[in-house]
Formats: structure tokens, C-alpha cells, sequence
């Protein structure tokens, strides 16, 4: 078809901004070209007034950065927050003595490095802190991982709830033998009961970053299974409905914030169990061998210290679960087995993509650039050192890989994304039903999560730099 | 036809009202189709563009208008239910086949459509066509982009300008 050649239709800002609308976030570079179509184009594109109805339009789920737990140059370990250009996001940090646990809904989860297990939750937006009253009651210190959520998980479009109520949710070895959940509620400032809820498996619980996929929150487990040929349970397969049975409550070591809010919560958890998932047997060792990879539902103390306002919170109850990373694993070292190199792979990927935009190049074209890397803050910004030479990225490739030597794979980096994780999952899977997830898709997922995360800001990054030149 | 009624366009027998193109021809449409129209909205609610009045629309040709109304009839009535849970996956399905096949047209009625959609506010019809044009977009290099819109050809300058970003850029255009 030939070029039209009449004349050019007068497309005010307002319309081409509806265009350019409906260039989809997956399409970065798509977005870009249509900003160097003219300055106009350029200058619409990068217009804080664009970006905000973009996010908007799209649902939030805009990436503000990136949060990786390093160790400085003295040795210190540094929890370091790195915006997402354009910098109208929040500020860069470092926390120093301070390790990200999690974050998800705009609010990040930090673990005292220096004193012990003193959780704070942070808001990078504000830089507000909120200090969790007391240490989570898990008896061994070593072995548990946590994760923080919007009070409202299910019930909010965590948009602008960051300032607002949250919980805290913790998996932990309770003592030599069992598993327990506990949760802390901003609403009541306490801890909850401990909830034992499976047999302690052989490595106990790692610090991976926990997933939030519909109402059921995934927390890694017995990570270094891998060791051997398989998980640790092989009798294990997909996720199991059912929970550890009724012996739960009566198990629990002695509260250490017990109110009468928690005694309804253990009615919850077993009405919950009775009510749609577990099978008709009860015979003895059966909750053993399930809990494993069992659930456990756990109801927000908020929900059942309000019950009246029950149906206006989330209408489903938080799951807790402990398996689905073992099948992620498991794919991980397959893929180590056929010496799975990350950067390679980018490469053959993408090999378009691999054309950065750093300091380097933009020096050649008098374009504006930092001076040094805008991660480590030591080197000059090269592709080689982005990609390769840079801490950050060192740790970017160990996170997407885990070796089976290495128990501490995944949790190096902490993802943060603002409007919670849930939704851009939902569309890399396409499925109505997350949890009919395969352990394959999960690996999709999580690789196309660290990619985006890493690379994509850079995208953005030089679409301002060119705007700034211009 | 339909006398007009006062002031209630959501009774029984449908209302009809008169649409007039800037090369005066005359559209008698129901009410409750023009009204997807903001512009045309209130007016309708006064009971304007009954009888034989008719509401002039001096920037929309006829040929442009008989495809805006053709979009606005056949989404009258999923507007009218306000988005009600009561439609079908079928009902769904067939709006969407439509809107599909409605904006496969010639740009040069595609860009009268977008200046229509604009100028009379029909909301859906803007998305409609504006994800059209980032379709038609999609995948293009920037000079692609001003050509398949019909944008004059850049100056030398600005054609310098775009190559040396073209360079830069590169990886964008792959």
C-alpha cells in the first residue's frame, strides 16, 4: 500500500495521547519509538501528565524499582532500593544493617541484620518506617522467612494503600520438629498464635522472597533438596488441598499474645479446613505425610475482631503455602544441568535488546549520562559492567540460577512491584485459575520477572535522555 | 415514527431524534443511540432533535456520520443496560466481532472518525479507533510511524536528527 500522501489529520495532544494509550506495557521499545516520531510525540510521551494516566489506564502495575540485599565495601550488608527511572518515583536508599525480606503493595519488609529479628515496614515512597512491636514468636531464629501484605490482599486495588493497614505473615521452625505460621496485624499491633502447621522438612525454611498469587501466599521450603535427585518429598505432588489436620490448636506452643481475637481465628483455621478441603480420612499419620505441602488458612485478625465488617474485607481467606517453589527449583536444575548461562541465553534471546544504553554510548552522543553506575556507584557504566562486571548484576544472575551447591539461590534480590505482582502474573499466564500454574509456568514467570525487572527501567531511562537533549 | 416525548427518552416506544451532517442530510436515529454521544446527550434530555428540528452537526460529514451511528446502534443496547451483568459471553463476543470488522476501514475514514468520535465524546468509539491507530502503529520504526499517518516528511534537520537517534536507538527497532 502506498504512503498516504493527503493531508495529516489534526490529531490534538489529547487524541495522540489516547494512542499512544494503548501501546501495551509488555511494548517498552514500542513506546519509545512513537516518542521519537516528533518532539511532540516525545514530548507527550514523557509527560508526567502521560505517565500517570498510562499506569492508571493499565492498572498500576508499574514497577518503581528494585530493592537488593548487597554487601557494601566495608563488608557491611546494605539493603539497597534503586528507583526505576524517570526519578519522580521515590528516592534511592540504602538501609544499611538491614536485609529486604519482601515487598508487595508498596510496602517493604525489613529484617534487622545488627540486633535480631526486629521487622520494619518501609514505604519508599515516604521513607516512613513502621516498627513492628515485638520480634516474630518463632523459637529458632535462624529458620524463617516472612512476607508483608495489604491488610485488604484481596479486597484492595493497592493503589493507594501503601500508608495503610498491613499484615505480616511469618513461616518459621518452631522447634526441632514443626512448622508454624504466625501473623502480625498493623490493626492490633500483636502477633498471633503460632499455628503449627507441618513437620519441619530437612532445610528448614529459606529466605526467598515469598509469592502472592490470588489469596494463597507461597513460601519457599527445603530448598536444598536439591542435592539429591528430586524434592524431599516425592510423595508430594501438586498442591494439596488439605491442611494438617484437627491437632493444630492443641499442638501450638503457649501464646505469646494471646486475646480472645486469636481463639476465633482457631476456629476459623478449622472451620476453614472442615468447611471446603479436607478429605473424609483422618486416620494418623496422614496429617504427616499431607502437611508437607499443606495449607492452612489463616483469617486476618482485623476480619475477626470486626466480624459485622467481615463481608467487606477480603472474601477469601489467606492460604499459606509451602511447596510450589520446589517445583521452580526443580526446573532451575534442570536447566543448570545443560549449563543454563543466563547471559547467553539473554543474548540469543534478545540480541537486539543487548544494546544498552550506557554511559559509554550516551557519552559518544554528548546525551546526558551519570557518571558511574547508577547500581553500584562505582564503575563506569559500561555494557560489559552492567551486564556482568557490576555486584548487582553478579547477584541478578546467582538469583536466576541456583546452584546446587548453594541453598541461598533466589533470595538475593527482592522484587517490588507497586500494585502487587498479582497482576502482571495473572496476564503472563493467561489463566483464569493461577492455581492450575505448572511448575514450568512458574519458572516462565519468575525469569520474566527478573528480566523485567532488571532491564526494563533502562528502557525508560533513555527515552528521558533523550527528551532532556532535545 | 415516534412523536417526541418530554424530556424521557427510556420508555416503551423508542424516541427518535434527527441528526443533521455538515452536507445536510438527515439521520433519525433513537434517542437512546445518539445519547452514547456526551455532546449530543444533553441536548437529547431538553428533548432537542425531535420533530422535525433535527441537531445540526456542522463538523461531521455524512458519510462519517452514518459510520458513527452505525457503531452507536449496534452499542445502544449493552449502554443502555450500564454495563449490567445480564450480557452474554455471546452478546460479548458479537459487540467485539463488530468492533473488529467496524474499524477495518480506510484511514481516510478512520481519521474522520476519530475527529467525529472526539468532537461528539463517544467514549467507546474513542478507544475503539485510538487502538486502532497504536495497532497500526505497532512494530513500526518512527519514520514508518509519520508515514503511515500521513505526517509531512521531516526536514533535512529533523531527518538527520532521527537518523543519528536511529543509531542510538537502535535496539528499539528490532
Amino acid at each position: 500500500m502506498a504512503p498516504p500522501r493527503r493531508a495529516p489529520p489534526e490529531l490534538t495532544d489529547k487524541l495522540v495521547e489516547r494512542v499512544l494509550l494503548h501501546i501495551p506495557p509488555t511494548d517498552p521499545a514500542g513506546l519509545l519509538r512513537a516518542a521519537l516520531v516528533c518532539k511532540r510525540w516525545g514530548r507527550l510521551t514523557f509527560s508526567r501528565r502521560f505517565r500517570s494516566r498510562y499506569r492508571d489506564f493499565h492498572g498500576g502495575d508499574a514497577m518503581v524499582g528494585l530493592l537488593c540485599n548487597l554487601e557494601d565495601a566495608d563488608g557491611k550488608y546494605v539493603s539497597r532500593f534503586v528507583p526505576t527511572p524517570p526519578p519522580s518515583g521515590p528516592p534511592r536508599a540504602d538501609l544499611r544493617g538491614w536485609r529486604a525480606l519482601d515487598a508487595r503493595h508498596g510496602r517493604v519488609l525489613l529484617r534487622d541484620l545488627v540486633w535480631g529479628s526486629y521487622l520494619d515496614v518501609w514505604d519508599p515512597f515516604t521513607g516512613e518506617r513502621r516498627q513492628l512491636t515485638a520480634t516474630p514468636p518463632i523459637q529458632d531464629r535462624w529458620s524463617w522467612n516472612a512476607a508483608v501484605l495489604c491488610a485488604q490482599y484481596d479486597a484492595c486495588d493497592h493503589l493507594v494503600c501503601r500508608g495503610g493497614p498491613f499484615l505480616v505473615v511469618v513461616l518459621g521452625a518452631n522447634d526441632a520438629h514443626s512448622m508454624s505460621v504466625c501473623f502480625y496485624s498493623s490493626d492490633t499491633a500483636r502477633w498471633s498464635t503460632p499455628r503449627r502447621l507441618a513437620r519441619l522438612p530437612e532445610h528448614g525454611v529459606d529466605v526467598v522472597p515469598p509469592v502472592l498469587i490470588g489469596n494463597a501466599l507461597y513460601f519457599g521450603i527445603d530448598l536444598g533438596s536439591f542435592t539429591t535427585s528430586g524434592p524431599a518429598a516425592p510423595d508430594v505432588d501438586g498442591v494439596v488441598e488439605a491442611a494438617g489436620g484437627g491437632e493444630l490448636g492443641e499442638q501450638s506452643p503457649p501464646p505469646v499474645a494471646g486475646n480472645e481475637a486469636l481463639e476465633a481465628v482457631g476456629e476459623e483455621l478449622e472451620a476453614g479446613v472442615d468447611d471446603d478441603n479436607l478429605d473424609a480420612d483422618h486416620d494418623e499419620d496422614a496429617p504427616l505425610r499431607r502437611d508437607l505441602a499443606g495449607d492452612v488458612r489463616v483469617v486476618s485478625p482485623g476480619e475477626v475482631s470486626n466480624r459485622q465488617e467481615r463481608s467487606q474485607h477480603c472474601e477469601r481467606p489467606l492460604l499459606v503455602r509451602h511447596q510450589m517453589v520446589l517445583q521452580v527449583l526443580e526446573k532451575f536444575k534442570m536447566m543448570e544441568e545443560v549449563h543454563f548461562e543466563p547471559w547467553e541465553r539473554m543474548k540469543t534471546w534478545a540480541p537486539g535488546k543487548c544494546r544498552f544504553l550506557t554511559a559509554d554510548r550516551l557519552a559518544k552522543q554528548n546525551l546526558p549520562h551519570p557518571a558511574n553506575c547508577p547500581l553500584c556507584d562505582r564503575e563506569a557504566k559500561t555494557v560489559d559492567h552492567l551486564l556482568a562486571g557490576c555486584v548487582f548484576a553478579r547477584q541478578f544472575w546467582v538469583d536466576t540460577r541456583v546452584s546446587s551447591s548453594t541453598r541461598s539461590g533466589l533470595n538475593l534480590a527482592t522484587a517490588l512491584v507497586m500494585a502487587g505482582e498479582e497482576t502482571w502474573l495473572w496476564s503472563m499466564a493467561g489463566a483464569k485459575d493461577l492455581s492450575l500454574l505448572t511448575g514450568h509456568d512458574l519458572v516462565e514467570v519468575i525469569n520474566y520477572s527478573y528480566l523485567r525487572l532488571a532491564w526494563s527501567p533502562r528502557v525508560a531511562e533513555c527515552g528521558i535522555h533523550w527528551i532532556d537533549n532535545n | 415514527m415516534a412523536a417526541p416525548e418530554s424530556g424521557d427518552g427510556n420508555n416503551g416506544a423508542a424516541r427518535m431524534v434527527t441528526l443533521i451532517s455538515s452536507d445536510n442530510t438527515r439521520f433519525e436515529v433513537e434517542a437512546a443511540a445518539a445519547s452514547l454521544s456526551q455532546t449530543l446527550q444533553l441536548t437529547i434530555l431538553d428533548g432537542g432533535g425531535g420533530g422535525g428540528d433535527g441537531i445540526p452537526l456542522p463538523n461531521v460529514d455524512s458519510a462519517t456520520l452514518s459510520k458513527v451511528l452505525e457503531y452507536c446502534i449496534k452499542h445502544a443496547p449493552a449502554a443502555a443496560n450500564g454495563g449490567a451483568p445480564n450480557a452474554t459471553a455471546v452478546d460479548r463476543a458479537e459487540l467485539e466481532r463488530f468492533d473488529n470488522e467496524f474499524v477495518n476501514i480506510d484511514q481516510s475514514v478512520l481519521y474522520s472518525l476519530i475527529m467525529a468520535a472526539h468532537n461528539l465524546e463517544i467514549e467507546g468509539l474513542q478507544s475503539l479507533v485510538a487502538k486502532k491507530v497504536a495497532d497500526m502503529i505497532k512494530g513500526k520504526s518512527p519514520m514508518e510511524i509519520r508515514r503511515t499517518l500521513g505526517f509531512p516528511d521531516p526536514t533535512p534537520e529533523e531527518q538527520a536528527e532521527m537518523n543519528a537517534h536511529m543509531l542510538e536507538y537502535g535496539w528499539a527497532y528490532e
